[in-house]
């Protein structure tokens, strides 16, 4: 079955990382997969995404048109890459960081994603990592044994430790953040 | 670049052109980088130095291009890669190569023009610069493979034809294929052209009255010009003798086009429409053809991965067996412009569905097309 995964923000956030270690990771456990970056010519600072197809059939169609999963970590690209969503796609924010999300039909997944980064592995740089947790706990595709095999491949040297620390953060801190309906985030911003 | 696991790679488009032009023997590269087309760069210099090659950055494009011919004039096997500003920066230096009949290979990974335009995002209008970009009467060759393993495969070829035809050949994708990192089996020996070293080529050129050609630096005293030559390379004005040299650069290419085509047809056997296409929406093609069989409607694919020379006469047999012909392109009607010429008036229901501002032609708006059509029939 086709899955399409998207990982948007701004430059520099490592989202475009985030993608390519679950399409590897699909990859190496013998799927098809696809992955595609779409980026500014500045790349830092700009809104940036990467989507992610996986299929165990031929995927014809490079590009995604019923998005399974989106995570958000920027309002800039929130509104350019809140695209292709379908009522049951899984859609996670970092409210700090996507604040107006607009009505729809989705229940979305409110999680402090940076503030979670910098409490248990400081560096902010780690957000991918915690992304892929998000991301592996939510969406039933890369079971996590697979997942975490890529980190470590794949992690720079020395950065492995803090790469696992910050997928395992991310794993659990679903457990901690019910979704709530779109419409109800929707209906918080108008209030402020 | 990463990940091979069981013969099968995980590769972005442009990773893939610089893997194949090693395969292919390449074993220098001059270049200028500019996105899209920057990766293969990029890969390139950390490779060709791997394997004995050379790789070169040029203060620009032109000089690049410069770089290439010189390369390939001594004997190397020569790439460039660029795209819409910098291919035409290089259009002088590319008829250079016509003339000149030196082999080399030219990408461009497309993306939005005129000028600066669109970087970073797909476009297909750079398809008729190809076969026009430069000045003067001459054949040219375009490949425009989609699919990771055509890419692959197509560069190889790329280098062949070039060194088999003495020319010129240009590799045109776009930003989505360059950029797009997928799964894909590398093809073996027995699926790819020929690779040879260039003195494989000469036994061919003598079979075919094709102009002696020496590389530089290998004990004869040769001269290259851009004028109007004789078979010997000297310059000269004899009108007889720069019409047959201009014959030569264009029918040696023409003459052999059959030999050089290379499409894909799908579903066409009963087609009532056909969706013609090259690169990128030819995979939205596939997808809204298998959507709109499903609702029983006779519509196939024609898609090309040789657009120069153009398969004219296949085209028109095509507009033939069809009533209606759909073309998807990221561009304003290039191909379209192509399919009516060589429908040459026949009664044929002629539909483009265009799209320029970087964002790619999706299945829904081919099927539209396909609906749209279908009703009218």
């Amino acid at each position: 079955m086709r899955t399409e995964i998207r990982f948007a923000g701004v430059g520099g956030q490592g989202n475009l990382l985030a993608g390519e270690w679950v399409a590897l990771a699909a990859h190496q456990m013998g799927l098809n997969a696809l992955q595609s970056p779409t980026y500014t010519a500045q790349v830092r600072g700009g809104p940036t995404s990467v989507d992610v197809l996986i299929d165990k059939d031929e995927i014809v169609y490079p590009r995604l048109t019923d998005l399974n999963f989106f995570l958000c970590l920027a309002q800039n690209a929130w509104s350019y890459f809140a695209r292709q969503l379908k009522p049951k796609s899984v859609v996670v924010i970092d409210p700090n960081l996507v604040t107006d999300v607009g009505e729809g039909p989705q229940m979305i997944y409110s999680i402090p994603i940076i503030q979670i980064t910098k409490q248990k592995v400081e560096k902010p740089v780690y957000t991918s990592a915690v992304s892929l947790g998000i991301f592996c706990r939510l969406i039933d595709v890369i079971p996590q044994k697979e997942m975490i095999r890529v980190i470590e491949e794949n992690a720079p040297s020395g950065t492995v430790e803090k790469n696992l620390m910050a997928f395992h953060a991310g794993w659990e801190s679903v457990s901690q953040y019910a979704s709530v309906s779109r419409s109800e985030l929707a209906k918080k911003v108008e209030h402020v | 670049m990463s990940g091979n696991t069981n013969g099968r790679v995980f590769w972005a488009g442009n990773e893939i052109i610089a893997e194949a032009a090693l395969r292919a023997g390449c074993n220098f590269y001059g270049g200028y980088p500019i996105t899209p087309s920057s990766e293969i760069a990029a890969h390139l210099s950390l490779r060709l130095p791997q394997v004995g090659g050379a790789f070169i950055q040029m203060e620009d494009e032109i000089a690049a291009m410069g770089a290439v011919i010189g390369a390939a004039l001594g004997g190397a096997k020569a790439l460039t890669a660029t795209s819409g500003p910098g291919f035409s920066l290089k259009q002088e230096n590319i008829g250079y190569a016509v003339m000149s009949e030196t082999p080399c290979v030219i990408v461009n990974v497309q993306r939005g023009g005129p000028s600066t335009g669109l970087p970073t995002a797909p476009a297909q209008s750079d398809i008729m610069q190809a076969r026009w970009g430069t000045h003067g009467d001459h054949s040219i060759i375009c490949l425009t493979p989609l699919y990771p393993r055509e890419v692959y495969s197509e560069t190889v070829r790329a280098f062949h034809l070039s060194e088999m035809y003495r020319t010129p050949v240009i590799i045109m994708i776009d930003e989505i294929i360059g950029h797009t990192t997928e799964s894909f089996a590398v093809p073996s020996d027995s699926e790819l052209a020929p690779i040879q070293p260039r003195s494989w080529y000469e036994k061919h050129a003598a079979q075919n009255s094709w102009r002696p050609f020496h590389d530089f630096y290998q004990g004869k005293h040769i001269h290259i010009t851009g004028l109007s030559h004789t078979q010997k390379g000297f310059a000269t004005t004899q009108p007889e003798v720069v019409h047959a040299s201009l014959m030569h650069l264009v029918n040696k290419i023409e003459d052999d086009q059959p030999k050089i085509e290379l499409n894909e047809e799908y579903m066409l056997d009963d087609a009532e429409i056909a969706v013609v296409s090259f690169g990128s929406p030819g995979r939205a093609a596939r997808a809204a053809i298998d959507q709109a069989r499903k609702q029983g409607i006779k519509v196939g694919s024609f898609r090309l991965l040789t657009f120069w020379p153009f398969p004219t006469a296949r085209v028109r047999k095509l507009v033939d067996d069809v009533k209606a012909v759909i073309v998807p392109e990221m561009n304003m009607g290039m191909l379209r412009g192509e399919v009516e010429r060589a429908a040459m008036r026949r009664d044929v229901q002629l539909v483009g569905v265009n799209r320029m501002g970087g964002v790619p032609i999706e299945p829904q708006e081919i099927l539209d097309a396909i609906m749209e059509v279908k009703r009218g029939l």
